[in-house]
Order: C-alpha cells, then sequence, then structure tokens
C-alpha cells in the first residue's frame, strides 16, 4: 500500500517550512478547515488555489438495501462533498506517467482479460493499425473476450513492444497494478525533472545514445584533425597553444623514409647547423619534429631562413634550409631560445598582415621561449599585442 | 468562497496580515503537493483523507475514430472527507444553490 503520515508529522513538515511553532501550524490548520467548512456551508465550494476546490454536491434520493437486514429503503438526498485537483496539483501527482499517451488498437483488439499497456506515441492516425495485424478473427466478435480463455498464442506480448518499464517498481506498491507489470509494454519517457519521491528511475535508452553520439563526435574529430595533419602538405602546424597531443602524427614517419639524412649531428656543447632539403609534403613543423626533436621549436627554422622563407606555413619542395639544431634537446641555451624567440617574432610580423586578431599568440609564444625579445621588440610592435603578450 | 475571502477570513481569525496568511496558505499547500508527490497519504481532522491512486489502464471505445484505444495509466489525488464534515454538511442549502 501507499504510504502515510500522521498528523503529527504534517504539523512538524509545515512547522519547518514556516517556521512557526507546531502549537502555531496546529492551530492554523484547523482553522483553516473550520473556514473551509464554514464556507462549503454558506457557499457550497471553497478554492484553493493552486491545488483544488472543495465543493457541495447534491445526490438525489434513491432506493437502496439495507445491508444487514435485507430490507428495502431509500436513501434521502443530500449533499456530498468533493475535491476537486487543479492542474499544477494534478500535473505535479502524475509525474511518473505523464509522457504516456493512448494508443489506437485495432477494432477487434487481442488483448485478455486484464486491461494492457502499450507503448504509444500519439496515434491519432490510423497508421499503427499495421502493428496490430496478428490478431485474430474470433477476437472481433467478442472484443473483450469474455467467453474465450485466455491463450498463450494471443498473448499481448507477443506482439507488443516491450520496452523495460521504470514503472514497474512503483507499481509494486499496489496490488492492482502488478498486472500491469506482467504485461511489462508500458513505455515511459520520463523527463528529467525530479522524480517522486522513492524511486530514482531513469531512462536508460536515452543514455546509451548521447554516449554513441559522444563517441561518434570525438571519432569524427579525430579523424577530421588527422586528415588535415596526414598530408602534411605545405601547411604547417599553426599556433603554440594547440595541444601537442594530437600533432605528433605521420609527419615524422614520412620525414624519415623519404629525406636524406646527413649524418653529421652537431658537437656536444654547440648548435648544430644541417643543411636540409624539402621534400614533397614536409612542413617547418615535421622538420622541427623529426631534426629538433621539439616540433614547437619549428620557427628557429624559419628564422635561420628568413632569406628563402616568406610565408612560415609554405615551404617549397627543393627549398635548401640550415636546420638550427640545439646543442642539448631538453634545454635550450640562452641564444638558442632568442632564435627560437625571434622566429616567432618574424612570424607575428607576417601574420600582422594576414591574420591580425591572431597574430598576436605568435608575439606571446616569442615571449614565452625569451622574454628579452619582447622588449626588443618594443618599438616596432601593436603595442595592443605587446600588451597581451606581456600578460602571460 | 473564494480564494482571497478564504484568506481574508483566515487572517481575521488568527489575527495576522493577510500577507503572511497568504503565504502560510501558500506554504501548506506546497507541503500538501509534496506529500502527494511522494505518494503519501495524509488526513487533517475534521477534513478529511488525501492520498493517490493509480488509475489502472483502461480501454476504450473511441467513437471518434471507431476504434478502441487504450488509456496510459495515471495516479490521481483522491479525498474523503472525514465523517464530521460529511454529516454537518449533508443537509445543508448553501446560499448559492
Amino acid at each position: 500500500m501507499s504510504k502515510k503520515t500522521t498528523f503529527k508529522e504534517l504539523i512538524g513538515e509545515i512547522s519547518d517550512r514556516t517556521q512557526k511553532s507546531q502549537t502555531f501550524s496546529e492551530h492554523f490548520i484547523r482553522e483553516l478547515v473550520s473556514i473551509i467548512e464554514a464556507g462549503l456551508e454558506s457557499e457550497g465550494s471553497v478554492t484553493l488555489a493552486g491545488f483544488g476546490k472543495f465543493e457541495l454536491r447534491w445526490m438525489n434520493e434513491r432506493s437502496g438495501v439495507n445491508p444487514q437486514t435485507g430490507e428495502e429503503i431509500t436513501i434521502p438526498g443530500q449533499n456530498k462533498v468533493v475535491f476537486k485537483p487543479y492542474k499544477p496539483l494534478r500535473e505535479h501527482v502524475n509525474k511518473p506517467y505523464s509522457q504516456m499517451r493512448s494508443q489506437l488498437l485495432d477494432t477487434s483488439p487481442s488483448t485478455s482479460a486484464g486491461p494492457d499497456g502499450q507503448t504509444g506515441d500519439d496515434s491519432e492516425n490510423g497508421e499503427k493499425d499495421e502493428d496490430f495485424s496478428s490478431q485474430k478473427e474470433s477476437v472481433r466478435d467478442d472484443p473483450f473476450q469474455l467467453e474465450k480463455e485466455i491463450n498463450e498464442e494471443d498473448d499481448i506480448d507477443n506482439w507488443v513492444y516491450e520496452r523495460p518499464s521504470p514503472v514497474q517498481s512503483r507499481s509494486k506498491q499496489t496490488g492492482q497494478a502488478n498486472k500491469v507489470d506482467s504485461r511489462n509494454s508500458l513505455a515511459v519517457k520520463m523527463d528529467q525533472s525530479e522524480p517522486s519521491g522513492q524511486n530514482r528511475n531513469r531512462n536508460r535508452e536515452g543514455f546509451r545514445w548521447s554516449y554513441a553520439a559522444l563517441a561518434g563526435i570525438l571519432l569524427i574529430a579525430f579523424l577530421a584533425l588527422f586528415i588535415v595533419l596526414k598530408p602534411g602538405q605545405d601547411i604547417n602546424e599553426p599556433l603554440p597553444e594547440q595541444p601537442a597531443a594530437v600533432t605528433e602524427p605521420e609527419s615524422p614517419a614520412v620525414d624519415e623514409a623519404e629525406q636524406q639524412e646527413p649524418a653529421g649531428e652537431a658537437p656536444e656543447n654547440d648548435t648544430g647547423f644541417i643543411p636540409v632539403e624539402v621534400e614533397a609534403g614536409q612542413s617547418l613543423w615535421g622538420l622541427a619534429e623529426t631534426h629538433l626533436e621539439n616540433a614547437y621549436l619549428w620557427p628557429w627554422i624559419y628564422h635561420v631562413n628568413r632569406t628563402q622563407l616568406s610565408n612560415p606555413d609554405l615551404i617549397i619542395a627543393g627549398n635548401e634550409l640550415t636546420l638550427p639544431v640545439p646543442a642539448n634537446k631538453d634545454r635550450l641555451k640562452e641564444d638558442e631560445r632568442m632564435g627560437v624567440a625571434n622566429g616567432y617574432l618574424d612570424i607575428y610580423s607576417w601574420y600582422r598582415d594576414t591574420d591580425p586578431a591572431n597574430a598576436k599568440y605568435f608575439l606571446w609564444a616569442a615571449g614565452t621561449f625569451n622574454e628579452e625579445v619582447l622588449d626588443q621588440a618594443e618599438g616596432s610592435v601593436n603595442y595592443n599585442d605587446l600588451v597581451f603578450a606581456r600578460s602571460r | 468562497m473564494t480564494y482571497s475571502e478564504l484568506i481574508d477570513q483566515l487572517a481575521e481569525e488568527l489575527d495576522l496580515t493577510k500577507k503572511e496568511t497568504k503565504s502560510l496558505v501558500k506554504e501548506v499547500i506546497s507541503e500538501f503537493t509534496t506529500l502527494l508527490g511522494e505518494e503519501t497519504g495524509f488526513t487533517i481532522p475534521d477534513l478529511g483523507t488525501f492520498k493517490t491512486r493509480v488509475k489502472e489502464v483502461q480501454k476504450v471505445y473511441s467513437p471518434h475514430h471507431e476504434k478502441y484505444m487504450l488509456v496510459p495509466p495515471k495516479r490521481i489525488v483522491e479525498f474523503s472527507p472525514g465523517k464530521s464534515l460529511k454529516n454537518n454538511l449533508k443537509f445543508v442549502k448553501p446560499a448559492n444553490e
């Protein structure tokens, strides 16, 4: 059976809510009741906004039987008190079932004696009929199957699409509702708003789809990045802010396969400079990744080869570039860092013409490698960009 | 009796401002609604019992569609008046009737 609270507990709750004493709350309620009664007596109806309406309804005189003696009696005409809940209350109470809809059946429904529910979207049109074509002829004459015994084949389960119903556990509380459970074909798309007290059922179906969608989107995003990077063309990898992780990809492998690797690496304590001929599909980023062991140093290459290169995103196959290789790849020397910073500065200058809005990021990057470059550049760069770059 | 009339009378009886009684009544109603939302029944002495009940799925005939249809289950509020209320109001003739 469903729950109940005592009047005392109710008073307690109300006292808590209203911050009044229990005595006060009780008195309040009793007074309210007496006014409702008075109102009904004088005017026949009492309204409580947002809750409902108490009404007196007249029942006409009727004949009846005394259950104890069996003799006939006349039940006099009298009023009865009736409560009519208003919409907010109705909707709040019906929340768990709010998503269900009626469903049309074919003219000869083949349901068994107990009424059953089905999944429903609004089926105002006759299209649903196709679902029920498996019904038997014999049922047409006897739609409620009062004569017939329940046959396994007629079992609603066979032709009704079942979905696990969150309603189940709830309705276990009332004996009658178990009939519905066994058929178990009521779909409830619960809205996400607060479920009623005991059972926090959720729509499991919904989660799966959203996970799948998320996975799909991530997959596409990865693929997109992949495709952008793989050809590794002359499109150079952009701003330093972007995560390095995804951008390590193919270029090194490609480079390795195709390049002529000059044998000598730089001697230990000096920056080395190695000549490299650019092959198709390579980028400064990729070259930096391979030879400098750090793709982010690509502006350094740009800087060193400034005379040959104009657009930092575009290197031409066949160019011979000199790659500066750091003495110690894990720890750049001051002047090496200066080189990188200058590279970023050069790029910044380039982008000022083509993409001024984003140019400042390069200036900022320059600053991260070597702050001095910002001071040096003071006279010749955009003031706002400089402020941004310094503000890191 | 309208809501505002009710509030007025209540305020007078309790010697409170209308504003305050209104908010108190609102709180009470909200508490009732919450309880009913949680399927908790409650009884108010001399008024009656409020509880919820699930209306079973029903097969009904729709003349418009000329078909039977299944009406989904529904949870409704039930009120049964208390004895004193019932008896007191059985034979009264309210002015509006």
